[in-house]
């Protein structure tokens, strides 16, 4: 008896410090979360079809930098902390699914800020957003019409692109292999062929490089690169093959069919591959004289952002997973111009990246230019670039390239 | 002339290449009149399981290839009992489940194996050189197992007692039923061999080419056109397809500049099949 009087009374103390303690903790948390707002920022990604394989490790690496962003308070906007919030559209490999993703973006859900789409997919964004003043951070480009452009004056690129990408292994070329004064240039022949090898030529030649040959293009459904390789190593007065567009497998088949035949002469990617990946498919014995732009997760000197960001990919889906970092960097880059605007006005922040010549990324500070060449002032972030290279069989980071200001 | 001599090279490789991935495909629909639109992610999941064997479980290459066209050989038993006998002659139906079949392979490797671009390990390393000629093993061995398959294939075919009974259904299913011959255990015995043959070929150019889950995709479309153009009903027609579109595939790009060269391929397809509307072996389905 005196049992139950004594659960009965501690019933009614536990009843009473529940109904007094619940509007403390609820007011507290209510008082939380107003401090910190959300912003909502559209990802026109896919993530299914065959885009996806570039896209997905996009995706979840820009899902980090979103965290990291957070973890250190968000973006602060006149005192007021804003929370990131991605909110992806998967635009299925398609214009047609670009354009359907932008409008639910866009129309549906009322987002200001956008990353992506990639390269010519980029152009089938442009007609929703750009009358709707939302700002997008094109994460590649190819420099089709459209993308990036005067016809463009809510995107910039903030990922990579190919020109930039051209830069940058124009540059390792020179300056690694002095003797190489004529390349071949193998390309896919995917629209972007006018528009990216005139300044692609124009880069080299400032290097005093020239191309012979003509341009090898390809089909991008291209399997067996046979034909390709045949024709690459007919033209015996290249001291090296200039890869300028393409994907792995792509870059993995030429470089494998070209060793086959002894043709050992260096070979320069610029463009976004894995440099172990590549020699899944060459193999190591074939690897030695390429390189390529990619990141290195194990390069000592790779910015401080960038590190925190790999090291969550590499913790979770492993040392191999592919490093597209574009999505990250366009983030990080919203973030910057943002924060220096003061203001969640798309038109005010716009106007504030064409102010700027300079803004941090997560690859550190780069150049805000490339007013000529993409045919609008202040539209390109030109961040800098790194090399990779095989080297007893281990990706090696062989160096960053400053790309400097993009005309 | 160098070039001459590669490219040369090259069309028999190509040929014996197309010749090998179609000639599952080419199986199945000549003898089950099943068009399987999902043989191309059934070689794509060919290509992965052999990798698995030999990348997680350290089995040998070989022995390797030999498990992966056992396994999928019972995947094929599988489809045909659960997926295509039910559809028996609903040629609609048909096509929504390879397609549906080709969607979940595609998404589960996508999940799975994750979108890093893999390879098998050379099955043979080194490269033969004579003169102007480098061909390597590995293409060699790709094309002498085609060119093998292809015969064993055709023998298989015309003078076993299941091959004869594969023909007999393919002509007149209900005919061969009152003739005794069960049908079930005859088609589940094709789509295994349909789906084995898929596996080689998946291992063996996942090993040449590389490892994607979209890798069957494109495949498909070619092994589309040498089954058209050998002709409904042929099995040898085979080899003159995947001849005439292996020297298409490695002669017009080197005389033709990027993707012009893919679509003049198709065109003459188009016009072949103009003038041999059956294709080059074909008689009615």
């Amino acid at each position: 008896m005196k049992g139950v009087k004594f659960f009965s009374l501690m019933n009614v103390i536990i009843l009473i410090s529940g109904l007094v303690l619940f509007p403390v903790v609820t007011a507290s948390r209510a008082s939380a979360s107003a401090d910190v707002k959300t912003l909502n920022i559209g990802m026109l990604l896919s993530v299914t079809g065959f885009f996806s394989v570039r896209e997905v490790p996009d995706l979840n690496q820009t899902k980090f930098a979103a965290d990291i962003i957070n973890e250190r308070g968000g973006i602060t906007v006149n005192g007021q902390k804003y929370r990131v919030e991605l909110i992806l559209e998967d635009c299925k490999s398609t214009m047609d699914g670009v354009t359907a993703s932008a409008n639910r973006l866009v129309y549906d859900k009322g987002i200001k800020f956008i990353i992506g789409p990639t390269a010519f997919f980029a152009a089938a964004a442009g007609p929703v957003c750009d009358p709707n003043k939302v700002l997008r951070a094109i994460t590649w480009c190819v420099n089709t019409p459209g993308e990036v452009d005067a016809s463009t004056p809510y995107a910039f690129l903030g990922g990579n692109g190919s020109v930039l990408t051209s830069v940058a292994a124009t540059k390792f070329l020179r300056k690694s292999y002095p003797n190489v004064k004529k390349v071949a240039i193998v390309t896919p022949d995917d629209g972007a062929v006018p528009h990216v090898i005139p300044i692609a030529k124009n880069l080299l030649a400032a290097q005093g490089i020239s191309v012979v040959g003509g341009v090898i293009p390809y089909p991008n459904e291209m399997q067996d690169f046979s034909p390709i390789v045949a024709k690459l190593n007919a033209i015996k007065e290249a001291d090296a093959i200039f890869m300028q567009n393409g994907l792995v497998p792509h870059m993995g088949a030429i470089v494998k069919g070209l060793r086959e035949l002894g043709n050992n002469k260096p070979y320069a990617g610029s463009l976004p591959s894995r440099i172990g990946q590549v020699s899944n498919i060459a193999g190591v014995q074939s690897m030695e004289n390429v390189f390529s732009i990619a990141y290195t997760p194990s390069d000592p000197n790779m910015p401080p952002v960038a590190k925190e960001i790999i090291k969550r990919v590499v913790d979770k889906f492993g040392a191999d997973y592919q490093l597209e970092m574009s999505g990250p960097n366009c983030l990080w880059i919203l973030k910057e111009l943002i924060e220096a605007a003061q203001s969640l006005d798309p038109t005010v922040v716009k106007a504030k990246l064409e102010s700027m010549d300079e803004v941090e990324t997560i690859f550190g500070p780069a150049k805000i230019c490339g007013d000529r060449t993409f045919g609008i002032k202040h539209h390109v972030v030109a961040s800098p670039q790194p090399i990779q290279i095989l080297k007893d069989g281990v990706e090696v980071c062989a160096g960053w390239i400053d790309l400097g200001v993009i005309p | 002339m160098e070039q001459i001599v590669v490219t040369l090279t090259n069309v028999l490789i190509l040929s014996s290449i197309y010749i090998l991935v179609a000639l599952g495909f080419a199986f199945l629909f000549n003898m089950l009149g099943i068009l399987n639109l999902a043989h191309g992610a059934i070689y794509m999941v060919g290509g992965y399981v052999g990798l698995a064997l030999i990348r997680i479980l350290g089995v040998n290459p070989w022995v390797a290839l030999l498990l992966t066209t056992l396994i999928v050989a019972a995947f094929g038993v599988f489809l045909e009992k659960f997926c295509f006998r039910p559809f028996v002659g609903d040629f609609n139906r048909t096509i929504m489940i390879c397609v549906v079949i080709t969607i979940v392979l595609q998404t589960a490797v996508n999940i799975i194996a994750g979108t890093q671009i893999l390879s098998l390990p050379p099955f043979v390393g080194g490269v033969y050189r004579m003169g102007p000629v480098a061909v390597s093993y590995e293409k060699i061995v790709t094309f002498s197992i085609g060119a093998v398959l292809l015969v064993a294939i055709t023998l298989f075919v015309n003078r076993t007692k299941w091959g004869q009974q594969m023909q007999a259904i393919s002509q007149n299913i209900d005919a061969a039923a009152l003739q005794g011959i069960n049908i079930h255990r005859i088609s589940a015995l094709a789509c295994a061999m349909g789906c084995g043959l898929a596996a080689i070929s998946g291992c063996l150019l996942g090993a040449y080419l590389n490892l994607g889950p979209f890798m069957g995709d494109f495949m498909l479309i070619k092994v589309l056109m040498v089954v058209i153009l050998a002709g409904v009903g042929s099995i040898s027609g085979i080899f003159i397809a995947g001849f005439a579109l292996g020297a298409l595939a490695s002669v017009l790009p080197v005389l033709l500049k990027g993707a012009v060269s893919e679509a003049i391929a198709v065109l003459v397809v188009v016009v072949l099949l103009l003038i041999r509307p059956k294709g080059f072996f074909g008689h009615e389905a």
